[in-house]
C-alpha cells in the first residue's frame, strides 16, 4: 500500500516537473506562465520529497532511499513514454496521482490511528 | 585542432561503449534475471515444489547423516529455508578440501534428487563470470563494469541538454533521433540505479581487482583478512578428540526464542564431531541492506555462547551495505519487481546504445565492413541472448530428466542459440533477421507454459488452480515475454523494418 502511495507521489512529482517545461507543456496543450512554472517545479519537488518521506518511513533510510530512487526513475520513464503518444493525458495523470495519493495518505493515517483511538 | 572535452567524451562514449557493449548487455540481462534466481531455480526444478515445512529437527538428522557419510569433513554449512528457498542447502568440505553440496528436505532432512539443472544459478554466475573460468571471467566482467562507469560518465559529459531533454522521446522522428532519445531517457532517468548497480558490482569483487592492500596489511596471507572481513569464526585447530555435538535444533530454537529481531539464516559448523567444534549462527540476509548482518558463535560440544558479532566497523559495514544493495536480497516481492524493471531498463539502455551506433553510421553512409560486423554482433547479442534464455528454459522442460550431464546440455543449448543467431545474422537477408528471431523468441516463450501443462510439470495451464504463486508468476512472465517479442516481430513485419535499421 505504502509502495503504491509513494509511487503515485513520485509520478505526480515527475509529471509536474515535466509539465513545468515549456516544450512538454505545449505538447500537453497547456501553457504555463513563468511564475506558474516555478510553482509547478516547487510542487513537483514537494511531491518527490513526500514520496521519499513515505518510503523512508516505511522501509528505513537505506532501503527507503533505494526504493525512492527506483520509483522516481520508473515514474520518469512512464511519463516519457506516455508523452509522445498521449501527451494530453499527462496533466490528468498528474492530478489523478496526486489526488489518489492524498486519499491514500488519509486512509493510511485513519487506519493507522484507529487502533490507538480504539 | 584540439578536440574539446565534449567531443573527446563523445568519442570515448561511442567507442568505449561499442567495444564492450555486447558483454555489458549480456551482464545486464543475466544480472537482471538473477534477481529471480531462486524463483527460476524452483521453476526449473518443479520436483522441489512439494517439500515439507521447515522443522528444526531436520538439521539434527542432516548432522547425523553427515557424521556417518562424511566423517572427515572439516566444515558443514546449512543454509536454512526461507520465503524464497524451499530446501535446506547443505555444503561441506572433506579432508582433501573438496566442496560437496546437496539439497535437503526442510521437514525431514532427507536428500532430494531434483532434475539436474543449474537453474537460476546459471544466470547469476554468468553475469559476473560470463562464459569463462571463474577468475578470468570475474576480471573480464570487472573490466566491463569499469567501462560501463566510464561510458556513463562520458555519456553525461556528452549529453548537451541533460535537463532540457530529460523527458524527450520522439519515436516518430527519424530513426537516429528516436534511438538517441530512447538511449538518453533510459540512461538519464535511470542514472542513479545504473551508477549504483555498476559501482556496487565492482565493489563486490574489489578484493580480486585490488588485492594489494590486504596483502600488505596481512603480511601476504589473505586468509585472516577474509575471516575478519566476512565475519568468519576465529580460526581454531581441531583437538583430535571425538566429542558428542549439541543438537543444532535446540540451539536454533534457543536463539529464535530469546532474540525477537534475530532470524537465523545459515549455520556454519567448524570441525564437526571434534572436541573443538564451533557453531556459527548467521543472521538472515533478507532482513536488511547489509549482506552480513551479524552472527553468534557457540561451542559445538556444550552450547556455550562464545561471542556475538553484530557490531562492525563503519568501513566494513559500508562494504556490506554496498554488497547488499547489489544483490537485492533485502527486497520484498514488490521491491524485487521494481529492481527487475530497473535492470531491464539498464539492459535496454545498453541495447539502444549499440543499435544507435549502427543507425548513426548507416545514416551517414559509413556502414562498411566494420558496420556489418557490428550489425551481426548486435543481432547475436540483442536477439541472440533472449533467444538463448528461451532455449535454456525450453531445454529444461523438454530434455529427459534422467540423462547424464543434463545441466550441461541446457547450458550448451544456451550457447548454441547465441551461435545460431550469429550464423543467421551472417547468412540471411538483413531485413528479415530481427523479425524472424523475435518471432522465434515469442514462439518459444509462448510454448513454455504450454509444455508445463502438457508434460505434467508444476506450473502451466493445468496447475493454475494449485495457486503456487512462483509457478504462476513464472508462466505469466513467459507469456508477457512472448507477447512483447511477438509484438516487436509483428511491428517489424508490418513496418517492413522502416523504423528500424537493417
Amino acid at each position: 500500500m505504502m509502495f503504491l502511495i509513494s509511487f503515485l507521489w513520485a509520478s505526480a512529482g515527475m509529471g509536474t516537473l515535466c509539465l513545468a517545461m515549456d516544450r512538454h507543456a505545449k505538447q500537453a496543450g497547456y501553457f504555463p506562465a513563468k511564475a506558474g512554472a516555478g510553482g509547478m517545479r516547487l510542487f513537483g519537488t514537494m511531491c518527490l520529497a513526500g514520496a521519499l518521506y513515505l518510503t523512508i518511513t516505511d522501509l528505513g533510510i537505506g532501503m527507503g532511499t533505494a526504493l525512492w530512487g527506483c520509483q522516481v526513475s520508473l515514474a520518469g520513464w512512464l511519463i516519457a513514454i506516455i508523452l509522445p503518444y498521449r501527451a494530453k493525458w499527462v496533466p490528468g495523470i498528474v492530478a489523478g496521482s496526486a489526488i489518489v495519493a492524498m486519499a491514500g495518505i488519509l486512509i493510511y493515517i485513519v487506519a493507522g490511528w484507529a487502533p490507538q483511538i480504539g | 585542432m584540439k578536440a574539446g572535452i565534449r567531443q573527446s567524451a563523445a568519442w570515448l562514449h561511442s567507442w568505449g561503449g561499442l567495444v564492450l557493449g555486447w558483454l555489458c548487455f549480456a551482464i545486464f540481462l543475466t544480472g537482471t534475471l538473477a534477481y529471480y534466481r531462486q524463483e527460476i531455480s524452483l521453476w526449473m526444478r518443479p520436483e522441489l515444489a512439494q517439500t515439507n515445512l521447515f522443522d528444526p529437527t531436520a538439521l539434527d538428522h542432516i548432522a547425523d547423516d553427515l557424521a556417518r557419510t562424511a566423517p572427515d569433513a572439516q566444515m558443514w554449512q546449512f543454509n536454512l529455508p526461507d520465503d524464497r528457498h524451499r530446501t535446506i542447502r547443505v555444503f561441506y568440505t572433506d579432508a582433501e578440501g573438496t566442496y560437496h553440496s546437496s539439497l535437503r528436505d526442510p521437514g525431514t532432512g532427507q536428500i532430494l534428487y531434483p532434475r539436474d539443472t543449474e537453474g537460476g544459478d546459471f544466470f547469476y554466475r554468468f553475469h559476473f563470470e560470463l562464459m569463462f573460468a571463474p577468475t578470468p571471467g570475474r576480471i573480464v566482467s570487472g573490466i566491463c563494469a569499469m567501462f560501463m562507469l566510464v561510458a556513463i560518465i562520458s555519456g553525461i559529459i556528452t549529453h548537451r541538454r541533460f535537463f532540457r531533454d530529460f523527458f524527450t522521446f520522439r519515436p516518430a522522428s527519424n530513426p537516429q533521433r528516436s534511438w538517441l532519445d530512447g538511449h538518453n531517457i533510459l540512461g538519464v532517468v535511470g542514472l542513479p540505479f545504473h551508477i549504483l548497480i555498476i559501482y556496487s558490482g565492482l565493489a563486490t569483487l574489489m578484493f580480486l581487482y585490488m588485492p594489494w592492500g590486504a596483502l600488505v596489511a596481512y603480511g601476504g596471507d589473505r586468509a585472516p583478512f577474509f575471516t575478519e572481513a566476512y565475519d568468519g569464526a576465529p580460526p581454531n585447530e581441531p583437538a583430535g578428540e571425538q566429542a558428542e555435538m549439541v543438537l543444532l535444533s535446540d540451539n536454533l530454537l534457543r536463539f529464535q526464542n530469546s532474540m525477537a529481531d534475530f532470524t537465523p539464516g545459515r549455520l556454519v559448523i567448524n570441525h564437526p564431531g571434534d572436541a573443538n567444534a564451533t557453531i556459527q549462527v548467521f543472521a538472515s540476509e533478507t532482513d536488511g541492506l547489509s549482506v552480513r548482518p551479524g552472527s553468534i558463535l557457540i561451542d559445538g560440544v556444550n552450547g556455550t555462547e562464545l561471542s556475538r558479532r553484530f557490531e562492525t566497523s563503519t568501513v566494513r559495514e559500508s562494504w556490506n551495505v554496498i554488497y547488499g544493495l547489489h544483490l537485492g536480497r533485502f527486497a520484498d516481492p514488490v521491491f524485487r519487481f521494481v529492481l527487475f524493471v530497473m535492470g531491464l531498463g539498464g539492459t535496454a539502455m545498453v541495447g539502444t546504445g549499440l543499435i544507435l551506433w549502427s543507425v548513426k553510421r548507416q545514416r551517414n553512409g559509413a556502414f562498411g565492413r566494420g558496420g556489418r560486423i557490428v550489425h551481426v554482433l548486435n543481432v547475436a547479442t540483442l536477439a541472440g541472448l533472449p533467444l538463448a534464455v528461451a532455449v535454456f528454459f525450453t531445454a529444461n522442460r523438454l530434455l529427459p530428466t534422467d540423462i547424464a550431464g543434463r545441466a550441461g546440455y541446457e547450458v550448451t543449448g544456451f550457447y548454441l542459440a547465441v551461435g545460431a543467431a550469429l550464423a543467421y545474422a551472417m547468412f540471411c537477408p538483413a531485413r528479415r533477421i530481427w523479425r524472424d528471431l523475435f518471432a522465434l523468441i515469442a514462439g518459444l516463450f509462448l510454448m513454455l507454459p504450454v509444455f508445463g501443462g502438457i508434460l505434467g510439470f508444476q506450473g502451466g495451464i493445468s496447475d493454475l488452480s494449485d495457486a503456487d504463486t512462483v509457478f504462476l508468476w513464472m508462466d505469466i512472465s513467459m507469456l508477457i515475454a512472448a507477447g512483447a517479442s511477438g509484438a516487436l516481430a509483428w511491428r517489424l513485419h508490418v513496418k517492413g523494418n522502416r523504423a528500424s535499421y537493417r
